[in-house]
């Protein structure tokens, strides 16, 4: 039956064989050769990475713009670290990750300052500390971190925080209440779970994940200058919902949707440049995209609500 | 029995306190307080179980899907449930007396100590009201404790062992059943 279908789903692969088809033609078949896909691949993991920490934070409805401010702030630090230990540069960006994250989600869910407001606010704040203390420098990547921008290792890595993110989404407490939250938050409340613990630890992972976004981030640029990761914010959550995780968050949140998104929103980036579209131009159409894509998401997940009304009306005179 | 005073505010004093005995509060209000209506009807009987099936009863632990398969089943079959496929019809979708039904079946699974009903016979039609009472009284001869607020008197005085009656904000009298309950007495107490 239809109602089997995962309507979100439906319209990310519809969306990836329009893409496919266009760009392979207005590229003149230069889209799918090895040579390009390697290289969407390669960009879509660090997209794939925060949007894993992202996914939590999507769950529960709520968003986090700081990926860009949060990956080159952690970039930055690791690099530094990593110049004198580098065992220490993946828990130095995992660590500053997770004190930005703590501090949105403790803003979010203490003080009840809507997320979208409070993770703007550091992004501004956030940005404009990391562009004072960077300046007009370039800050080098160290050899051991260049090191990392290899796909033999990335895509082990990718995997593994897959397994672990995926795991946690989908067979933890945790998980599944993330989701509820998306759901209807106050039926969480009335279980009496501690909505403001998870609330809180959801950013958390987030801010954590983008730390290790940034690693990947600065591997793969050689250093950091202070426009580093700007844009990824909305690159991440395009990523989210162009693969058919619902706006609003809730049950519909499933990992495979994030490695679907990732290379898609790449793919469409990859595909505008290779046609010939300028920058702005290329912004723009990813701009309306975007829009496209968070109407038809809430749009479908409407349908289904509005079901409910009419299957009660047609059952309450029958039978009990 | 200070916590029958909160009517309005009853479940403030049961989340983040620690209750020696384990039970729930089923809201009156069910499709905003208590359901996630676009959720299936595995999910909303899971979350509330979801600790308690993880290894070490832990927010990280993993719930083996087995365990959620058996505890939808359980559910479904205790309350009976019409649902063509709970792990994929959502709860919205389905009739205001199955709706209910979700919402009593997921802590009645959970073999607690008390349930605080709010009005859990409301929108509901009469054959599944029954059904409801049904249950109620199955459960307690188990041994749970249950707490009805209500705002029909004939349910309390069919279904209750004590009716407190709550007016201004203050408990007014207790009335037993082993001195006769009698809707005059109660109207005027509560007059």
């Amino acid at each position: 039956m239809l109602r089997k279908i995962d309507k979100s789903l439906l319209m990310s692969v519809v969306i990836l064989v329009l893409v496919l088809v266009v760009f392979q033609i207005t590229t003149k078949g230069n889209l799918l050769t090895k040579r390009n896909l390697l290289n969407i691949i390669n960009q879509s993991l660090t997209t794939a990475i925060a949007g894993l920490g992202l996914i939590f934070v999507a769950a529960m409805g709520g968003t986090n713009i700081t990926a860009g401010v949060v990956a080159a702030t952690a970039g930055v630090i690791a690099v530094t670290v990593a110049r004198t230990a580098f065992a220490l540069t993946f828990p130095a960006a995992m660590a500053v990750g997770l004190l930005f994250g703590l501090f949105l989600g403790f803003v979010n869910a203490v003080f009840k300052v809507p997320s979208f407001m409070a993770s703007l606010a550091i992004l501004i704040a956030g940005r404009a500390a990391f562009v004072w203390y960077v300046s007009s420098r370039i800050i080098f990547a160290p050899m051991d971190i260049l090191a990392l921008n290899k796909l033999e290792y990335k895509i082990p890595i990718l995997a593994l925080l897959t397994i672990l993110i995926g795991y946690i989404l989908e067979y933890t407490p945790f998980g599944n209440y993330v989701k509820a939250i998306g759901e209807n938050e106050n039926a969480v409340k009335f279980m009496g779970i501690n909505v403001r613990r998870y609330k809180i630890w959801a950013y958390a992972l987030s801010g954590i994940m983008f730390g290790i976004a940034g690693i990947f981030l600065i591997a793969r640029s050689g250093g950091a200058s202070h426009t580093m990761g700007t844009g990824m914010e909305m690159q991440v959550m395009m990523a989210l919902f162009i693969g058919g995780v619902p706006v609003q968050g809730g049950t519909g949140t499933r990992i495979f949707k994030l490695l679907f998104g990732a290379p898609l929103i790449v793919l469409l980036e990859n595909g505008l440049v290779l046609s010939g579209t300028s920058g702005p131009m290329t912004q723009l159409v990813k701009g309306l995209a975007l829009l496209a894509i968070v109407y038809l998401s809430v749009r479908l997940n409407k349908v289904e609500r509005l079901r409910e009304p009419k299957e009660q009306l047609a059952s309450s005179p029958g039978l009990s | 029995m200070a916590l029958l005073f909160f009517q309005k505010t009853i479940f403030t004093p049961l989340y983040g306190l620690n209750f020696k005995n384990r039970g729930a509060y089923v809201p009156k209000d069910r499709d905003d307080h208590g359901l996630m209506l676009n959720a299936s009807v595995r999910d909303n009987l899971l979350v509330p179980s979801a600790r308690r099936l993880a290894a070490l009863k832990n927010a990280f632990g993993f719930i083996a899907p087995k365990r959620v398969r058996a505890l939808t089943k359980e559910a479904v079959d205790t309350m009976s449930i019409k649902t063509h496929d709970a792990n994929i019809q959502k709860v919205g979708s389905l009739s205001g007396g199955n709706k209910q039904k979700v919402s009593l079946a997921k802590w009645l699974v959970q073999n607690l100590d008390f349930l605080i009903l709010d009005c859990p016979t409301r929108g509901v039609d009469v054959g599944v009201k029954g059904y409801i009472y049904e249950k109620m009284l199955e459960a307690t001869k188990e041994g749970l404790a249950i707490l009805m607020i209500t705002e029909e008197l004939a349910e309390a005085i069919g279904m209750a062992d004590r009716i407190l009656v709550l007016k201004d904000g203050a408990a007014v009298r207790t009335f037993t059943r082993s001195e006769g309950f009698t809707e005059e007495k109660i109207v005027e107490v509560m007059m």
